[in-house]
């Protein structure tokens, strides 16, 4: 008799498999980003980022068993399909396989050694990526080797004899396994009505269920127990019951899945590491040959801003992969080093961490990169660019290259003369640790702008406002023309002369700059006024601010305040009015006033 | 010119040697003001500047910015109706038809390819627009 039950987990599981897969490997950012939150009821996930989710799963199985490992969980999910397969005709036979050897005590121990692993490397440090089951799923769907080895072996197994990661190793299972034997109502066989037709005990994919001779009924061990209640569909008695069973019977030792550890380990290694191949873009017929920069090995890793630590990123992440599938501009990508295995890390040879993007902490299930805002990302540092001299085109070949300083979102590096050769100076304090200036330069083969990581994120120092503006001043006292203070805090100091550098902010990787800012500058006429308006400013203080300047502002609704008001602007040997201004004196609207002052 | 009917269909386009009205004067002043005011840049793929010892596609990155203009798909204007929709097109034809590394945001504006070119495009400043421009949409994708 089917349940209703039944029925709906196996909906709301198919429903989870499948949006679990989609999310991994199918659909374009602007879909998956609505299923990413999925991610966020998985249960370690949750327990390290102390979300909701962890509480409701614990309440859940403390009342009715092991729930989550037939609906929530990917890794589950998947070992369903292969278990369903495996009954298919082909496979069937190879189910029936005997000889297996009593292995309830090894069983118990190596779930119990798993559980304490698992739990050790997350306190030493290590992270919980290895043995944690959505982790584990996510690193299937998304990198080939894991799919080859580990992933094949799971689903093998699953094929063969049902749950056996869930039952042996996966340090989840046993800690909802063990909290399932005070639940009330977990799955009991009513003796009353069991007639020992072992249909329910043939169909476990967990192996939980023993049955006694006729009368005695039989056992269901909730320490193995996924509730998929496909033996309460089988049972042709309905004596399977969450409440009212009669005469529990003590649980026997329930018949072993068939696997000894050893076969189970030699199984999950069998398959063969697949080489990745790399390949170089090479054209012929008129183009040079060019190769992707090497990527320097680091000294510790690099984190995305989020992550606060390195500390606490290796304490929280899972390894599952979802904010490498998620990055835009493919700088995550799982480390391969055995201290920080399988959790994503910085490179820059496909892109730099742009600043407008916070995807990877959105969507991290676990914590291990806090979500922020833009404005907290501008000012977080998470680590800084170092200059090779040996590697530099610039002062190794004097190439009039560019590229480093001209990227750089925050503007953090100068180029100074030595000798003739035009070498950039990175600013530390105002680096941020973008990896733009890696990622752009062309020296091979290793760029010779490289990021440095900080073990602990620093940000940038708050203060007050009349503090902040008082620094800014002093900023444009030494020679800065132009300083943007974003969330009390300054975001960048330009410097230049005439209206070029506002123009410059303008544009490109710069161009969010002036939003919702507090521009100070030295000298605020209505050309400069035009561009903090086009650049979307809330703020303004000019050390001198003229009477058009001030009124252009206000019409645009922008607070101005300044060191002295003046009439007009004077040009720079005061023998009349500023040309900037005098060039946009007929005009009104600002973006007219920029686009002239552009050209 | 290859054959003598070349030669005849261009003369005759001169021919008779009669001065252009005013009419056809203005519609000439009208179509100049077009092409004027077109976004493309004077590139005519002559390879010359190539290659760029830093491996850009110099002319396949201003052709595709050509095309783009020349079809009136360029997505300079966001609140045209298919602004979103030509963005999307242009970044998609852009990373098709040209290998990352040698898009305008490699350009490291050495300068070499300038003595070359024969219409005096300053290419590296090019390079440094269609770049700033497209990183602009890149940043405005990824919100979408």
């Amino acid at each position: 008799m089917k349940s209703l039950t039944m029925w709906l987990r196996r909906l709301v599981a198919l429903a989870m498999l499948a949006a679990f897969i989609t999310l991994f490997t199918f659909l374009p950012w602007h879909l998956a980003k609505h299923l990413a939150p999925l991610a966020k009821v998985q249960f370690v996930p949750a327990v390290l980022a102390m979300g909701a989710a962890a509480a409701a799963i614990l309440v859940a199985t403390v009342l009715a068993g092991r729930w989550y490992c037939s609906v929530l969980c990917p890794l589950g999910l998947l070992q369903d399909v292969a278990w369903r397969l495996g009954g298919a005709k082909p496979f069937a036979a190879l189910r029936k396989a005997k000889g297996f050897i009593k292995a309830k005590k090894a069983q118990l121990a190596i779930r119990l050694a798993a559980l304490l692993v698992f739990i050790a490397s997350g306190v030493a440090g290590l992270g919980y990526a290895w043995l944690e089951p959505y982790g584990i799923f996510g690193r299937v769907m998304t990198l080939p080797l894991f799919a080859c080895t580990l992933g094949l072996a799971i689903f093998v197994f699953a094929l063969w004899q049902g749950r056996v990661w869930c039952n042996w190793i996966c340090p989840v299972g046993t800690l909802l396994g063990f909290l399932s034997r005070l639940a009330p109502l977990k799955l009991k066989i009513d003796s009353s009505k069991c007639i020992a037709c072992r249909k329910c005990e043939r169909g476990c994919r967990a192996a939980a269920i023993e049955i006694k001779p006729h009368g005695q009924g039989g056992a269901i061990d909730a320490t193995k127990c996924v509730q998929c209640l496909d033996c309460t569909a089988a049972c042709p008695k309905a004596a399977i019951v969450r409440i009212g069973a009669k005469s529990e019977v003590a649980a026997a030792e329930p018949e072993p899945q068939g696997m000894t550890r050893r076969s189970f380990l030699i199984g999950a290694t069998a398959t063969a590491l697949a080489a990745n191949a790399t390949d170089e873009k090479t054209v012929d017929g008129g183009f040079a040959e060019v190769s992707m920069p090497g990527i320097d090995v680091r000294e510790s890793a690099l984190k995305p801003a989020g992550a606060h630590s390195l500390k606490n990123f290796a304490s929280k992440c899972v390894g599952c992969q979802l904010c490498v599938r998620a990055c835009p501009n493919h700088v995550l990508r799982p480390s391969m080093r055995l201290d920080d295995f399988m959790q994503p890390e910085m490179a820059f040879d496909k892109g730099f961490c742009t600043p407008d993007c916070t995807r990877c902490s959105q969507v991290c299930p676990a914590g291990a990169i806090e979500p922020l805002t833009v404005e907290e990302k501008a000012t977080t540092h998470i680590g800084t660019a170092v200059w090779h001299k040996d590697r530099c085109l610039a002062a190794t070949e004097g190439v009039n290259c560019r590229a480093c300083y001209r990227h750089c979102p925050v503007h953090a590096i100068k180029r100074i003369d030595v000798d003739g050769a035009k070498i950039p100076v990175v600013d530390p304090i105002a680096c941020v640790g973008c990896g733009a200036c890696e990622h752009v330069c062309p020296a091979r083969p290793m760029p010779a702008m490289t990021v440095k990581p900080l073990e602990r994120h620093r940000e940038t120092r708050r203060s007050g406002e009349a503090d902040v503006l008082a620094e800014a001043r002093f900023l444009l006292k030494s020679g800065k023309a132009c300083v943007v203070i974003k969330n009390g805090v300054i975001v960048h100091a330009a410097e230049g002369r005439g209206i070029k550098p506002l123009l410059d902010m303008l544009d490109g990787s710069t161009a969010d700059l002036f939003k919702d800012a507090w521009v100070v500058d030295k000298v605020i006429g209505r050309a400069a006024a035009a561009v903090c308006i086009v650049g979307g400013a809330k703020r303004v203080f000019g050390e001198i601010v003229s009477e058009g300047g001030k009124a252009l502002l206000e019409k645009h609704s922008i607070e101005v305040a300044a060191g002295e008001f003046v009439p007009a602007i004077f040009n720079r040997d005061r023998s009349g009015s500023c040309p900037l201004d005098g060039r946009v004196q007929d005009l009104d609207n600002p973006r007219e006033m920029v686009e002239r002052l552009r050209s | 010119m290859t054959y003598k009917e070349h030669l005849e269909e261009n003369v005759a386009t001169l021919s008779p040697l009669v001065p252009l009205s005013q009419k056809e004067l203005d519609t000439l002043e009208e179509a100049a003001v077009l092409m004027l005011a077109n976004k493309t840049i004077p590139c005519n793929l002559c390879q010359y500047c190539m290659p760029c010892p830093y491996g850009i596609d110099i002319p396949g990155v201003f052709d595709c910015w050509n095309r783009a203009c020349t079809e009136d798909r360029l997505p300079d204007d966001p609140g045209a109706k298919d602004y979103a929709a030509n963005r999307r097109k242009f970044l998609a034809a852009y990373d098709a038809a040209i290998a990352p590394l040698r898009q305008a945001e490699h350009c490291i504006g050495c300068g070499r390819c300038n003595h070359h070119c024969p219409q005096r495009i300053d290419i590296p400043a090019r390079m440094e627009e269609i770049d700033n421009t497209v990183a602009n949409w890149r940043k405005e994708e990824r919100h979408v």
